[in-house]
């Protein structure tokens, strides 16, 4: 049977640093004493290499999607079994549609299968949710009759007509946005947890095989000030080491994750964290993903930090080892825009995790070097202006160089942008059992053969000024009683159309309490029914 | 009168030179208020009302395109009644008993716009039919106008504070739902296990959850319970966590909480209202009341003393606990010590006080 690991980006750069645990010295002070001191000196002057040399990116493909669509995340995968990478796009379409891309293994795509929903569908995933041996997609319609659907596998890369596994009847929730897949009650098939975004909770939905489900569980978030908590995006990943798969997921509203241990096939209770204080900001959390940041074998969190005022930031959670996170470590991320996607993903095989962020107004991509992981310290070596939304951005090798390239999306920009990687990588024994070392001559080649210009990166990153707010985005759209930075969060998620021009250009009000009186006067409903759509 | 509430100003801005018009006769009549059909008026009282305002030929003539237009724009979230059993779950908005339907859909507006879900139907099954009630609260007053944010627990920018808990606690107050809402935090920090029992009584639904954890976490819901409506005073009885932890009242059911339906009724001096704003709306009362009290640790049916039925109730409950059983603050609580069994440790902590 198809394991979901495989499907998880985190689980793809663990088994490339399983890899690569020769380069695992680099950036990570912490592990040197399990070495010994020829391997430390060798590590020490890896280190000086890695820090010194940047990340660099080739000229960038853009594939522009289909109006109206409007693409809120993809995964990336083999869809049609040519050795090349394709995409599978969710998004929020008036025309109700999901997407499949085929790759054509440079950064391209061209459309695959337009594959038709009812409603917005803000997530997808794969997994062979039938037990076949095909990949199927599993995604939610959110909307006014919410319901899990899956798309099953064909031969040729195709998907069958949507399937409902799950509707109201057996209480999908209200507004599903977030999936999550994985076998969670280890009974050997693939199971769904979706985020209710407006009912505040976690619905758990069993597979009892042939595409049956039942519900097994509502998790409801943690109450915090009673405002909307709007949890958005899952993650699974055994947080506590005990061998079955937890859930890690963000608030929008709240500026919180929130971590649901799984024991033994059911969840317990939420527990959540709060974004740590940045200056006088609480920030706005707007994804949170897994990762082993520190190597020392459990998986830590990592979420943007999405502020006002100040450099964009992004935050480690780092896991005791018992799938406690109380220690928390603030990095830099992008000095413009609003931070709202990010990636770890080890650019330069090194052995460790270096970043790429995608931010909102303006639309930036940006791409991060690791030069301390205990201090998740990170120099920002790339900086490309991409749409208004980078909404989700991921490292892929769809080059098949052996290295991890550069997929990210603009919502209201509806385009898909890919950057391949062209940094000489670090250490022997790096990506694809050191292919990626062995191929850096061909990037070398490649890079010199691309006209300069085209080649974007390291652009000075006080050149760029950060655009003013919409005026749409200073609501307190979580209705907690102040508008701040996980209202501006709120409203980029909730973002299905473009921006326009007179949205951006509205002069900016700094974060204040909110008009009491406006608020009096403004319907919940409406408020929850805005932030959804 | 929330229907009418949310419309008045559309209708207003429409209807200009119609309202003139006398009031339809007719309403309502078979016929759903969205759909065009054969003849005048439709079935969603208020919604017919508004839309024969607008233009009496639907009341007179047929419920025509134009009629349907005007419910659109006019009646959004109306929704009552509509087909399907208010307590049974169903794909369409709003369910066929106007009473109940025009109450639930005025605490959840999930139930007016979208599908009758399983809250929906829940929330039917546990408010229709009851009617609501009036307390006399006594004991002192939390001083928190309901339109401020002051025993709400930790906010950004706010005044974030909680009720001191003490073992002779009587307080009464009120809450309001909508943006922000209006909830009552109460502080329960210690440094070691302790047995408290709170009673509580309310004019409105409650949502009761005792939460662990400071201000930025880690914060874990240990319980949540949903108390019903006007059956009396409630009590819960607990061993509470050392470190932070707080007990929050406020307006729901152990689902979901609410935050419509239950407006504050004070005037806030720095934003008084205008003279067109709608009157405060509240489905039920927003007062009230509780008690709070210590107990020894080990008493665990709460009677006062450390005796032969605490005892009972230990061994009764003897063993591991189920991890995944919800935890009822309603029901005993044997676990003494808080290691997740009632054992040895527990009958010595009992032994100890008795």
């Amino acid at each position: 049977m198809q394991s979901p690991h495989d499907v998880h980006p985190h689980r793809i750069q663990a088994m490339k640093r399983t890899c690569s645990r020769s380069g695992t010295f680099a950036c990570r002070g912490g592990s040197f004493q399990v070495l010994g001191s020829l391997l430390v000196m060798v590590g020490v002057a890896t280190a000086a290499i890695a820090d010194e040399e940047p990340l660099v990116f080739n000229a960038p493909v853009m594939t522009v999607l289909p109006e109206p669509f409007f693409p809120t995340m993809f995964r990336v995968r083999d869809i049609d079994g040519d050795g090349k990478q394709d995409l599978a796009i969710a998004g929020r379409d008036p025309d109700d549609r999901l997407l499949t891309y085929k790759g054509n293994g440079l950064g391209g795509f061209t459309p695959l299968q337009t594959l038709s929903a009812e409603g917005f569908t803000d997530w997808l995933e794969f997994g062979d949710m039938d037990g076949d041996g095909l990949v199927d997609i599993v995604s939610a319609w959110r909307g006014d009759l919410p319901r899990v659907v899956v798309y099953r596998g064909l031969a040729g890369g195709q998907f069958a007509a949507p399937v409902v596994v799950a509707g109201i009847e057996l209480g999908v929730g209200r507004d599903p946005e977030g999936i999550a897949i994985g076998d969670f009650d280890s009974d050997g098939d693939i199971d769904v947890v979706v985020s209710s975004y407006i009912g505040q909770s976690f619905e758990y939905f069993a597979n009892n095989g042939g595409l049956s489900f039942e519900r097994v569980q509502r998790v409801r978030c943690a109450q915090y000030l009673g405002g909307y908590g709007f949890p958005r995006m899952i993650e699974t990943g055994d947080i506590d080491g005990d061998g079955d798969l937890d859930l890690v997921a963000n608030q929008l509203g709240g500026g919180r994750i929130a971590v649901i241990r799984n024991e033994s096939g059911r969840f317990t209770r939420a527990v959540e964290y709060r974004g740590p204080r940045i200056g006088n900001e609480r920030p706005g959390i707007s994804a949170a993903h897994l990762a082993d940041i520190d190597g020392d074998g459990d998986l830590d969190i990592y979420a943007p930090a999405l502020v006002l005022e100040t450099t964009q930031r992004i935050v480690w959670f780092r896991n005791d080892g018992t799938g406690r996170f109380n220690e928390r470590i603030v990095g830099d991320g992008p000095s413009s825009g609003y931070v709202f996607s990010v990636k770890l993903a080890d650019l330069d095989s090194d052995g460790d995790l270096d970043m790429i962020c995608g931010s909102a107004l303006p639309g930036l991509l940006s791409a991060h070097r690791c030069v301390s992981v205990g201090d998740f310290l990170f120099e920002q070596d790339g900086y490309y202006p991409f749409g208004s939304l980078v909404r989700h951005c991921d490292a892929f090798d769809y080059d098949g160089d052996c290295d991890l390239d550069l997929i990210t999306i603009d919502g209201p920009g509806r385009t898909i942008l890919t950057r391949r990687n062209i940094t000489p990588q670090q250490g022997s024994g790096s990506g694809c059992g050191g292919l990626a070392a062995a191929n850096r001559a061909t990037r070398e080649h490649s890079t010199r053969s691309q006209p300069a210009e085209q080649v974007t990166n390291s652009t000075p990153a006080a050149s760029w000024s950060r655009s003013p707010l919409p005026s749409a985005a200073q609501h307190d759209w979580n209705e907690d009683g102040v508008v701040d930075a996980s209202d501006v969060a709120v409203w980029l998620g909730s973002l299905s159309r473009p921006l326009s021009e007179n949205m951006l250009k509205v002069t900016p009000a700094p974060a204040a309490e909110v008009d009491a009186k406006r608020e009096q006067k403004q319907s919940t409903r409406t408020n929850a029914q805005g932030a959804a759509r | 009168m929330k229907l009418l509430r949310c419309a008045h100003g559309l209708l207003s801005a429409l209807a200009v030179g119609a309202i003139a018009h006398a009031a339809p006769a007719q309403c309502p009549v078979p016929g759903d208020c969205r759909e065009v059909h054969a003849t005048p008026g439709c079935e969603q009282p208020e919604c017919c009302t508004l839309v024969c305002e607008f233009d009496p030929s639907c009341c007179s003539i047929e419920w025509s395109e134009i009629c349907v237009k005007a419910a659109l724009e006019l009646c959004e979230g109306i929704s009552c009644p509509s087909a399907g059993a208010c307590d049974v779950i169903h794909p369409n908005a709003g369910c066929a008993d106007f009473d109940c339907c025009e109450l639930i859909t005025t605490l959840d507006g999930w139930c007016t716009y979208a599908a009758w879900d399983e809250l929906c139907a829940l929330e039917a099954e546990m408010l229709c039919g009851v009617a609501p009630c009036v307390i006399n609260t006594v004991g002192v007053d939390e001083s928190e106008p309901c339109y401020k944010r002051l025993n709400d627990g930790w906010g950004v920018g706010l005044v974030a504070a909680r009720i001191p808990f003490s073992c002779e606690l009587g307080m009464k107050g009120k809450i309001a739902d909508g943006g922000p809402r209006d909830l009552e935090w109460f502080e329960l920090d210690g440094s070691t296990r302790r047995r408290v029992r709170f009673t509580f009584e309310a004019e409105f639904p409650i949502e009761l959850q005792y939460m662990l954890g400071p201000e930025d976490g880690p914060n874990e819901v240990k319980w949540l319970v949903g108390e019903p409506l006007c059956e009396g005073p409630r009590t819960v009885q607990f061993l509470t966590e050392p470190g932070t932890s707080t007990l929050i009242l406020g307006t729901g059911n152990r689902e979901r909480a609410y935050r419509e339906g239950l407006d504050c009724d004070e005037i806030n001096p720095d934003f008084p209202p205008e003279p067109d704003d709608p009157p405060p709306f509240a489905v039920y009362g927003l007062r009230w009341q509780m008690t709070a009290e210590c107990l020894a640790l080990a008493d665990i049916d709460g009677d006062g003393a450390v005796g032969a039925a605490d005892l009972s109730l230990l061994l009764a409950a003897w063993g591991e606990l189920d991890p995944s059983e919800e935890f009822d603050p309603r029901q005993p609580d044997a676990d003494l010590d808080g290691d997740g069994a009632v054992g040895a440790s527990d009958l010595s902590l009992l032994l100890a006080s008795w």
